[in-house]
């Protein structure tokens, strides 16, 4: 260890993670992006104390919210079923894919399966879109449990595969013919489409990701399937010793996660889109990694991370249009959070201490 | 090390301790689980530091920050839980955290120097083998050797034949020996009282974060130490009733296994284990032991071979089968397979028994029972834990392998498979695990005991099986059984 004008920086592994950490960290790590970010800000000239304003706005207004919360819908999906995944010791980068996918199963079933009763529609697509995302999930799966393939790159790779269908898709078979112009379906009829609140462009799907979120969350916590995962996550060594299926274990935990970000992605195609295009992929698969550390992997604190970063990211978009703050940095936002979490999970395990050393 | 206080929340672990080591001793540090000795060498090894005391290393006062200041001074240790990077070879282990060489490793030369240190202590490994590949008395080798590399000139081992089968017991003693007749200080953390009376030249005990006494061997004996450690006169008998099997219970026919490194681990096994029998199985440690618990208890494949259980076919069961079929197992490695770190006391004291009622309703857990369940057995087998939501990566060796214990014990079972039931434990607590085993054996559950402490295997054993290169070379009846015959046919030869 090096001492620096006769002081050394040590660390000790704590005992007990304090519970004040638990909060302080992800917190802090929030209120850090927002000091760097201000930097960030002042050095292209925006004023960050304006900017600040402008985007707490959004967490004040009713239009703020409502469209904060319906981007937030299917982040809140893909990250409630990543902190399941996650749990299992799966390490599933591969949500955009699943999500991606799940909106391919749920499109198929709205404009291409003939003949479904009107008001089946749109619960058929929400299994399609869950069966397809797991299914997508379950290849790397498989081969984890099986060969022992590494699923950070099995998973990841499955994500152009994915997008590159979704090319496929849009520019041949299932292209608009009204439109051949441009690579997408048709618009979905009025029964395919999620219902709105009225007066609102809120549909029912966030309420849907919060009850999953506390469903999940009891789960985990108080059941014996939720017990076998958090085993499974922890040591797999000690899973077969407790009598505990492995394979059955981390199939399920990518069911649900690869299940969820599939639901995700039918929740936009059925929701705010309404068609299926390669441009719905806008990284929620990513920033669901990002809310579900935040959140500890822990599926109720979800809730409150995923209104953070939607409410962020309508935010920065509002920037965009009024203060030309560029897109790029809503991403820069949410790198920030996500290493200051990971440095935060550093000072949760270990105490640090400044000791005196012996001084020249 | 002077008047050295160190306490953690809810304890003094080093009360106003005072220690002394000269160059050229082996100093054993003599205690109970908990009474101090490993905190204290850790103060040592700039593992913790004191709340205030002093250190006096080689007649200047120490301020040891961190191991990196302690080995700048010359001081080693090598932990109980050994800490190497499994996936490395040996040399890298041994040369990792080292300053020299800045870039280029110069590894011929590393090999031939591990090759030296090893034929001069005795001490011989394959510089080129990887961790994994070693078994815990190679791996310990390793770790000593990583400290001889660095030319330390105090040595600290904590409970190091914890690990470690007689004869490899003796080979550990002549390298410390010779350490110390080289003008090296060794101190040697052990509970067991024969090893310390048979290696020190001073003896220090410890109680509950006091030095009680510092003794010669030559000035006392077994019964006296114990006396000192515990605060008690301590009993070295065991009541049992006479032995009187019944059914066979389990059986396996020429068992053969592959091991971790893919080469035959049991070759052609042929066992019984009837009820009421406890059946010690010695044997150096690698010899196949842990894989023949392992087939017993479902983890390992056969290739080939049969195993019955109460009469039926039990061969391609898993490992949830053995589990329900009665079987409890306390296995060798405690954190990595029979706990889980960053669960509670009372949900690692359920772990195998989660899906059965009480416990369990329908799809969920009932946690009420559980904690009772955790309450009652914590106070049954004297668990040393704040309460029963604890992690248990926050309890001590010792209280984990009671919490495994009374976990596998509570089950009612109808064969113990019991790896080292009582490494790691004190005086008191092993005794009470000696008499829950007989306990058992009385209620008519086998036991199979899987020890390399030939005492506890001749004492407790009503037969004793030999294993040796993955075979039985000998099963003898506990009073045909002689230490000397034993140790032989643990040698691998077949006289007897």
């Amino acid at each position: 260890m090096t001492s620096v004008l006769g002081y050394t920086v040590r660390w000790e592994r704590r005992l007990h993670a304090p519970l004040g950490l638990r909060f302080g960290v992800p917190v802090l790590s929030v209120g850090l992006a927002f000091v760097v970010g201000a930097a960030v800000l002042a050095a292209n000239r925006v004023d960050p104390l304006r900017a600040y304003s402008q985007i707490s706005m959004v967490f004040l207004t009713l239009s703020g919210i409502s469209q904060a919360l319906s981007i937030g819908a299917p982040v809140l999906l893909i990250a409630v079923g990543l902190a399941i995944g996650f749990r299992t010791g799966f390490w599933n980068i591969g949500a955009e894919g699943q999500y991606l996918m799940g909106a391919v199963g749920a499109t198929w079933i709205a404009l291409f399966v003939p003949d479904i009763p009107p008001t089946l529609v749109v619960p058929l697509m929400a299994m399609g879109g869950f069966v397809s995302g797991a299914a997508w999930a379950s290849g790397p799966a498989l081969l984890k449990a099986r060969l022992g393939v590494n699923e950070v790159l099995t998973t990841l790779m499955t994500v152009y595969i994915a997008l590159q269908l979704v090319f496929y898709l849009t520019l041949g078979p299932w292209r608009d013919p009204l439109v051949p112009a441009f690579a997408g379906t048709a618009p979905f009829p009025a029964y395919a489409r999620l219902p709105r609140i009225p007066g609102t462009s809120i549909d029912p799907s966030i309420t849907i990701g919060i009850l999953i979120a506390i469903v999940l969350y009891q789960l985990m916590q108080r059941s014996r399937v939720g017990f076998e995962i958090r085993v499974v996550g922890e040591s797999t060594s000690a899973a077969r010793y407790a009598g505990i299926r492995y394979l059955r274990t981390i199939l399920l935990g990518m069911i649900i996660s690869g299940g969820l970000a599939g639901l995700a992605g039918m929740v936009v195609v059925s929701g705010s889109a309404g068609y299926l295009r390669a441009e719905i992929a806008v990284g929620y698969g990513f920033t669901g990694i990002i809310v579900a550390w935040l959140a500890g992997l822990n599926t109720l604190a979800v809730i409150p991370a995923t209104v953070l970063f939607s409410g962020l990211k309508v935010g920065a978009d509002v920037l965009q249009t009024t203060s030309g703050v560029p897109e790029a940095f809503t991403v820069l936002f949410q790198a920030m959070i996500f290493i200051f979490v990971i440095v935060g999970e550093l000072f949760r395990l270990y105490r640090f201490r400044i000791i005196r050393t012996l001084s020249a | 090390m002077r008047r050295i206080i160190k306490s953690f929340p809810g304890v003094v672990a080093n009360d106003n301790l005072d220690f002394q080591l000269l160059p050229g001793e082996v100093h054993a540090l003599l205690g109970e689980n908990g009474a101090g000795k490993t905190t204290l060498m850790n103060i040592l090894y700039g593992l913790y530091r004191p709340d205030s005391g002093q250190i006096i290393v080689k007649g200047r006062e120490a301020k040891i920050n961190s191991p990196r200041d302690a080995m700048q001074l010359g001081i080693g240790m090598v932990h109980q839980h050994l800490k190497l990077v499994s996936t490395h070879s040996v040399a890298e282990n041994i040369i990792l955290g080292l300053n020299e060489p800045r870039f280029f490793l110069k590894m011929d030369e590393v090999h031939d120097r591990i090759h030296e240190l090893g034929e001069r202590y005795g001490l011989p490994v394959n510089p080129q083998q990887k961790i994994w590949q070693l078994s815990m008395g190679e791996r310990q080798r390793v770790e000593i050797l990583k400290i001889l590399f660095r030319e330390s000139d105090i040595l600290v081992l904590d409970e190091p034949t914890a690990l470690l089968a007689p004869p490899e017991i003796g080979e550990l003693f002549a390298a410390l020996r010779r350490m110390a007749s080289e003008g090296r200080g060794v101190v040697f953390i052990s509970h067991k009282l024969n090893e310390v009376l048979e290696v020190s030249d001073r003896i220090t005990v410890l109680r509950r974060g006091r030095a009680v006494d510092t003794r010669r061997p030559s000035e006392t004996n077994t019964a006296e130490l114990a006396n000192l450690m515990v605060g008690r006169p301590v009993l070295f008998k065991l009541e049992k009733k006479p032995f009187s099997p019944g059914a066979g219970f389990l059986e396996l026919q020429n068992v053969e296994v592959m091991g971790d490194k893919g080469l035959p681990a049991l070759k052609g096994i042929s066992l019984e284990i009837r009820a009421g029998e406890i059946l010690g199985l010695a044997g150096v440690a690698g010899n196949g032991q842990r894989e023949l618990a392992e087939v017993i208890t479902g983890l390992r494949r056969l290739t080939k071979g049969k195993i019955y259980v109460n009469g039926l076919d039990f061969t391609s069961s898993s490992p949830l089968d053995f589990l329900s079929a009665g079987i409890s197992y306390v296995p060798e490695d405690r954190q990595g397979v029979g706990s889980v770190a960053s669960m509670t006391v009372a949900e690692n004291l359920v772990l195998r028994e989660y899906r059965n009622g009480p416990f369990a309703r329908n799809i969920w857990l009932d946690f009420k029972a559980i904690d009772e369940h955790a309450s009652q057995l914590v106070s049954e087998f004297s668990i040393m834990t704040p309460d029963t939501r604890n992690p248990v990566q926050n309890l001590s060796g010792g209280n984990l392998q009671k919490l495994i214990l009374a976990r596998e014990l509570s089950r009612k079972p109808k064969l113990i498979v019991a790896e080292h039931p009582t490494r790691g434990l004190d005086v008191g607590a092993t005794e009470y695990v000696h008499q829950r085993l007989i306990q058992a054996r009385e209620q008519g559950s086998a036991v199979l005991l899987i020890s390399e402490d030939l005492d506890e295997i001749l004492t407790l054993g009503d037969n004793v099986a030999v294993i040796y290169e993955g075979k039985l070379v000998g099963l003898l009846s506990a009073q045909q059984a002689s230490i000397e015959v034993v140790g032989m046919m643990m040698a691998g030869s077949s006289g007897g």
